[in-house]
């Protein structure tokens, strides 16, 4: 559905020339929900508004549904307006001389929709994000979440080709966020809209995403679903930056299938998943939550000795920091099994939770 | 086209008036001689309010330093009559701060002198002629003459202008210009009767004149070629012409003029000064001077090129004392001018 | 109760400022001869002004004049300001030197180049068009009402383009973008969008050029009074200046100005009621973004063009034809054969002029200290009046705003009277009485740029900065004014420009001590020397293009940092 390829984009800047996108490119089927997912600054939010036609890459091709809309060999650059395309602006956008309803109309206004027609159209799209009540209010009269569901209701009004998302949830309450994040999602499998969406919040990222492209420095790191990100990251970034990660310098001894063993100063640690790390020095990922805690002495492959420095007690959850063979790491369980400070306790590190990393 | 009138009658005319006016000439200089010592003791400078440019009162004032090196006089320009007699009636209020002379046409000085905010001063007896200084209050120290204004490139054979009734020749419809403000034409009523005037001034509005603010941008506009012809000032018309401009000057029988009165403030810091420098431009020495710097000259006083100019010409205006007839009649014209082809209200 | 306690000096220098002229307007118009000092109070100059037959057949043309001058140089000055700040259109910083620069022209000297361009029979564009084209009449002719409008049209463009600028330039361009990716054209988002999201600042542009129109008298009085089309403030010009009593008609150009205040006050109401939304309209959101110019696509090309042809018509072209006639011997049809009299005479002149050096510095320091006090007091106006809850702010902003209806005639009657009744401000007759009569005249534009730009200011800036601790003046200094700063330094410039050209002010008040530049330009204008007062114009035009050129030097930088 969304072609990206080769983007690239450099800003001249009063320290010189700065690739703000850098050889990106990407896939998107139809109906796929993708993030961009990065720190701020790593090119994800250029990236979206040059699928926009907000900005006009130096290099690169951007196809929609087919459609060549920006080939920068060929000279193609269609405007934004002839995109096709809704989206929705981490600052709302929300037109402040215009009521609610005039607001989510626009779009089919300018599409030659009449006055009743797109009035209708915007009933039902404002309907669809629960606020149907309020049309007739003037925008400027709404709270951020009411102004954020005017946005969305904006974007969707119309069906398009592709719905881009710029950290629209990034100005909400945390309490308000969740719950957007799942009327989002909701409306996105319902009208089953292609969409882009950008965030620096990998929770959220996470919880929308059919699938995620990790960015850094204008490019892209690593593309995969949730579960591939989360469970086998193939880059110590991508680790780190998605979930809570225990990152042990290593050796790979040997390749075993998908697999590997790895030498730490934890001892040798067996990986059911080592992506394509070969041979010589790599890290061992395990995230916290995954490293079991026993009684002292209980022996086996993939274990190590250890002794608890601290604990604390998160409700459900506990977090404690446990000294191995000189290492701090940071192990999570559930409250009811937490240790005590001081507590002698035997860590096992699950081999098919364990993943061979390419040195940091 | 302006030419001298012949040289020998005058210079005549000045060895006698000279030998007439020895005895009381020696008096005379005895009382400026008195009033340039007390002059000298004013803390000064003098303040002259007066409309010509900076550039040219310098060289009057200089003028009169070579004569009085130890009076200061500083002159201030303001833009026209109404403004200076504005401010004299303002800067009444605060005596320290008011000028001590103001230069301004007849119908402002009747008002200034109405509001007794001049000095009445024996002008006489400083060397003014009677008809230099009609009453206290006041000097005629220069006039400027109204003339028929031409551009010779645009103009020539028989269509060159030469009276008042050349001007309302229909070749000129919409194509003549002159003051915004009817001074010249209210001036002729005091010539002819009121309503061979009024008549005149009526038949020329239906010409459609283009009316200027400033007799200056009416030469230029002549000079340039813009318009053929119009009813300008003499002194308003020297620049252009000293720069090469194909323009020329006729003047007009009667000649109307508008003249320049000068008086000293009633609460004039310096009095002496101030009644020094006007005796002064009164004197041929002073006359000369300032006409040389600003091309408006006092017919009263021979051997300025006004009085030369003026020579057999029956001068009309009117004085300080008729300035509620004067005033009237402008008003009315001024309306007849605006009207132009539509009949006048 | 900081902001209670400052709003008090400013009520009170404004009240100072403004109400002042106002009371000896109104006292003016009730003396026989309009002098404070005159017997006796009359309603003559009432019944003359509103019951006699002079003003109103002029009422006519001065509504043609004024509602034509507004409409075609906000429709051409929002353009150019959208052009100019929101398009990719190129060469967009030499575009607005080129926009500003008339504004260092005396609007005199503007109108008398028209003259010498358009004049029915020695105007050199008529001249070359019916060369060009073989006609045998003028195409163009100045003197008329279409010729009133259009070259005063020019003479507002420039400070239309610089009080709209700063808005544009400050709205979030996301407001934009979410229209373009809507699917709205470029022309549905100006007209739906973004003209709309400006309404507040257009609409004060309006209104200030209405009054301003209402009360200008260079323009008609140089093109429609010698065709005899009379405006309202043409009699404002005779009444003062060549009045047929022998003495300036202060009371009934008093009992008039009260009309244009009344026009003031109702078009103020007006607008206030039209912007109450003030809130609504914050565009600065405080949400960073980089501006991004709106692509004009294959339109950029033939927009550069358009500009560059208004530009030829508008600024290059009278600049030019001042130039020419500053080095001709005088003034005349500019042919080929005058070329060879050209001569450096007038700007030797002027620059040999002893004078000159008083007049530059006295200039330098009325314009520097008129153009900061009026930066300054408008930022603190305008945050005043938008900002503060305090009950007597509206009454504030329209103190600011009053002068502007006050003939320049009256406002040097009214600071005559006062600095010759309180002798101990000795002021009258110096440089300060035109400091004193420059920022009140000139707040009015002040406040109207800067309320434009505060009421887009989103209040959590401010209340951020409160909440972390910065106090009233630390607010205004650290982040209102960094904020604000493109359209205080518009003002600065535009206040500069307009102080050093200001003519009919600085004669009226003309003393002992305080030649300025354009009264030297006048010594020449009005003693016949058309080219010396060109050659002048010409002088402080490239001074102010220094200055321009100077500032947006700066502004690149500040972009590029």
């Amino acid at each position: 559905m969304l072609e990206a390829a080769s983007l690239t984009k450099t800003y001249v800047t009063a320290q010189g020339p700065w690739r703000a996108v850098d050889d990106v490119s990407f896939r998107i089927e139809a109906g796929e929900f993708f993030t961009l997912l990065g720190p701020s600054g790593c090119g994800k939010t250029t990236t979206l508004r040059s699928i926009a036609g907000l900005e006009t890459p130096d290099e690169g091709r951007i196809a929609i549904g087919g459609q060549a809309v920006f080939d920068a060999r060929a000279g193609v650059n269609l405007p934004a307006n002839r995109r096709d395309l809704g989206m929705v602006f981490q600052s709302y956008a929300v037109w402040p001389h215009m009521s609610v309803l005039r607001n989510v109309a626009f779009p089919l206004e300018v599409h030659g929709a009449s006055r009743r027609e797109a009035a209708e159209g915007a009933r039902r799209a404002l309907d669809l994000v629960g606020l149907g009540h309020l049309a007739e209010r003037s925008a400027t009269l709404l709270s951020g979440g009411q102004q954020q569901r005017v946005a969305l209701a904006r974007a969707i009004v119309r069906p398009v080709r592709l719905l881009l998302f710029d950290e629209p949830l990034s100005n909400l309450d945390a309490e308000l966020r969740i719950q957007m994040r799942v009327e989002l999602r909701d409306l996105q499998r319902r009208l089953s809209a292609t969409s882009v969406y950008v965030t620096h919040d990998q929770e959220e990222a996470m919880a929308l995403s059919d699938r995620i492209a990790v960015m850094r420095a204008g490019r892209i790191v690593e593309v995969g679903t949730p579960d591939q990100l989360y469970l086998r990251p193939r880059h110590p970034f991508t680790a780190r930056f998605i979930g809570q990660a225990e990152l042990v310098p290593a050796d790979l001894l040997r390749r075993d299938g998908g697999g590997a063993l790895l030498r730490t100063r934890l001892g040798d640690i067996a990986c059911e998943w080592a992506g394509d790390v070969a041979p010589g020095p790599a890290s061992l990922l395990v995230r916290p939550e995954h490293i079991e805690l026993h009684p002292p002495g209980t022996d086996g492959p993939n274990t190590a000795h250890g002794r608890v420095l601290s604990v604390a007690f998160l409700g459900k959850l506990a977090d404690h920091e446990v000294d191995v063979a000189g290492l701090r790491m940071r192990v999570q369980t559930m409250s009811t099994a937490r240790r005590a400070p001081g507590t002698e306790v035997t860590l096992r590190f699950p081999p098919e939770r364990c993943v061979a990393l390419a040195p940091e | 086209m302006i030419r001298p009138t012949g040289p020998v009658p005058r210079r005549l005319f000045l060895a006698g008036a000279a030998a007439l006016a020895a005895a009381p000439a020696r008096a005379q200089n005895a009382a400026m001689e008195d009033l340039a010592r007390a002059a000298a003791r004013e803390s000064g400078p003098c303040v002259w309010y007066e409309s010509s440019p900076q550039e040219q009162t310098d060289r009057v004032i200089a003028a009169f330093n070579r004569r009085y090196p130890n009076v200061r006089v500083q002159h201030v320009r303001l833009v026209g009559g109404v403004d200076i007699a504005a401010r004299m009636v303002q800067e009444a209020r605060t005596p320290g701060q008011s000028a001590d002379i103001a230069s301004v046409s007849a119908d402002q000085i009747w008002n200034l002198n109405r509001r007794n905010l001049l000095a009445q001063v024996e002008w006489q007896r400083l060397g003014a002629s009677a008809q230099q200084a009609p009453v206290p209050f006041t000097v005629n120290i220069a006039a400027a003459a109204y003339v028929i204004v031409y551009n010779t490139a645009m103009v020539t054979g028989d269509a060159v202008p030469r009276g008042w009734d050349d001007l309302l020749n229909p070749r000129w419809q919409g194509r003549t210009g002159t003051w915004l403000i009817s001074h010249p034409f209210a001036q002729l009523t005091k010539a002819w009767d009121e309503a061979r005037a009024t008549a005149f001034t009526e038949r020329y509005a239906r010409l459609n004149p283009m009316l200027f603010r400033s007799t200056f941008t009416l030469a230029q506009q002549i000079a340039a070629g813009e318009l053929p012809i119009g009813l300008g000032l003499w002194h308003a018309s020297q620049p252009v012409i000293a720069r090469g401009a194909p323009v020329a000057l006729v003047p007009l029988e009667p000649t109307v003029t508008t003249s320049i009165w000068t008086a000293v403030a009633r609460n004039a810091p310096n009095p002496n000064s101030a009644r020094l420098f006007v005796a002064w431009l009164l004197t041929p020495e002073g006359a000369r001077a300032y006409e040389d710097a600003t091309q408006r000259g006092s017919a009263l006083v021979q051997g300025t090129r006004t009085a030369e100019m003026l020579a057999g010409k029956t001068v009309v205006e009117y004085g300080p004392e008729e300035t509620e007839v004067f005033s009237r009649n402008l008003a009315r014209f001024n309306e007849v001018l605006k009207a132009g082809g539509r009949e006048a209200g | 109760m900081m902001r209670r306690l400052a709003l008090l000096p400013l009520g009170l220098l404004l009240a100072y400022l403004a109400v002042v002229p106002l009371i000896l307007l109104g006292l003016a118009s009730l003396k026989p001869e309009g002098f404070l000092d005159d017997e006796g109070w009359t309603f003559d100059n009432w019944r003359a002004v509103y019951l006699g037959p002079q003003l109103w057949p002029m009422l006519g043309n001065t509504l043609v004049f004024a509602l034509g001058s507004t409409a075609a140089a906000l429709l051409l000055g929002t353009l150019l300001a959208w052009l100019v700040e929101r398009t990719d259109l190129p060469g967009r910083g030499l575009v607005r030197v080129m926009i500003i620069l008339p504004l260092a022209t005396p609007p005199l000297l503007l109108a008398i180049a028209w003259v010498l361009l358009l004049s029915p029979r020695t105007g050199f564009f008529n001249f070359a068009l019916m060369g060009a084209l073989g006609l045998d009449r003028a195409p163009f002719d100045i003197f008329s009402m279409g010729g009133m409008v259009f070259v005063e049209t020019m003479v507002l463009l420039p400070s239309v383009y610089l009080m709209l600028a700063p808005a544009f330039r400050n709205m979030d361009p996301n407001l934009e973008h979410a229209a373009f990716v809507s699917g709205a054209s470029v022309w549905t988002v100006v007209t739906r969008i973004v003209l709309p999201l400006l309404r507040p600042a257009i609409l004060a542009a309006a209104v200030f050029m209405l009054i301003v129109c209402l009360v200008v008298f260079d323009v008609p009085g140089t093109i429609g009074m010698p065709v005899r089309i009379f405006v309202v403030s043409s009699l404002v010009y005779i009444w003062a200046a060549e009045s047929p009593t022998g003495l300036p008609l202060y009371g009934r150009i008093a009992a008039l100005a009260v009309l244009f205040v009344v026009v003031l006050l109702a078009l103020a109401l007006v607008y206030q009621l039209l912007s109450l939304q003030g809130q609504r309209f914050a565009t600065i959101s405080g949400k960073g973004y980089r501006p991004r110019p709106m692509p004009l696509g294959r339109w950029r090309w033939a927009a550069f063009a358009g500009v560059w042809t208004y530009f030829f018509l508008a600024t290059i072209a009278p600049l030019a034809v001042l130039l020419v006639t500053s080095l001709l011997p005088f003034q005349t049809r500019i042919t080929w054969e005058v070329l060879d009299r050209l001569t450096l005479d007038h700007h030797l002149a002027f620059l040999g002029n002893p004078r000159l050096l008083t007049a530059v510095r006295n200039t330098a320091i009325i314009a520097l200290v008129s153009a900061s006090l009026v930066a300054l007091l408008s930022l603190l106006v305008s945050w005043a009046v938008v900002r503060s809850r305090a009950p007597g702010r509206r009454i504030i902003d329209l103190l600011a705003f009053l002068p502007l209806g006050i003939p320049g005639v009256m406002i040097g009657v009214g600071l005559i009277t006062v600095y010759l009744t309180f002798t101990w401000i000795p002021i009258y007759g110096t440089i300060w009485i035109l400091v004193v009569a420059y920022v009140t005249t000139f707040l009015a534009y002040g406040t109207r740029t800067t309320n434009g730009v505060l009421v887009q200011l989103h209040r959590d800036i401010e209340e951020a900065a409160s909440v972390a601790g910065a106090g009233y003046w630390t607010v205004l200094r650290r982040i209102v004014l960094p904020l604000a700063l493109p359209a205080v330094i518009a003002v600065w410039v535009w206040v500069f420009a307009h102080a050093a050209r200001e003519l009919s002010t600085a004669l009226m008040l003309h003393g002992r001590h305080n030649t300025v530049i354009s009264t030297l330009m006048w010594n020449f204008w009005s003693g016949g020397d058309g080219p010396r007062a060109a050659a002048v114009g010409v002088w402080l035009m490239l001074a102010l293009f220094l200055l321009v050129g100077l500032w947006q030097l700066l502004v690149r930088r500040q972009e590029r940092a």
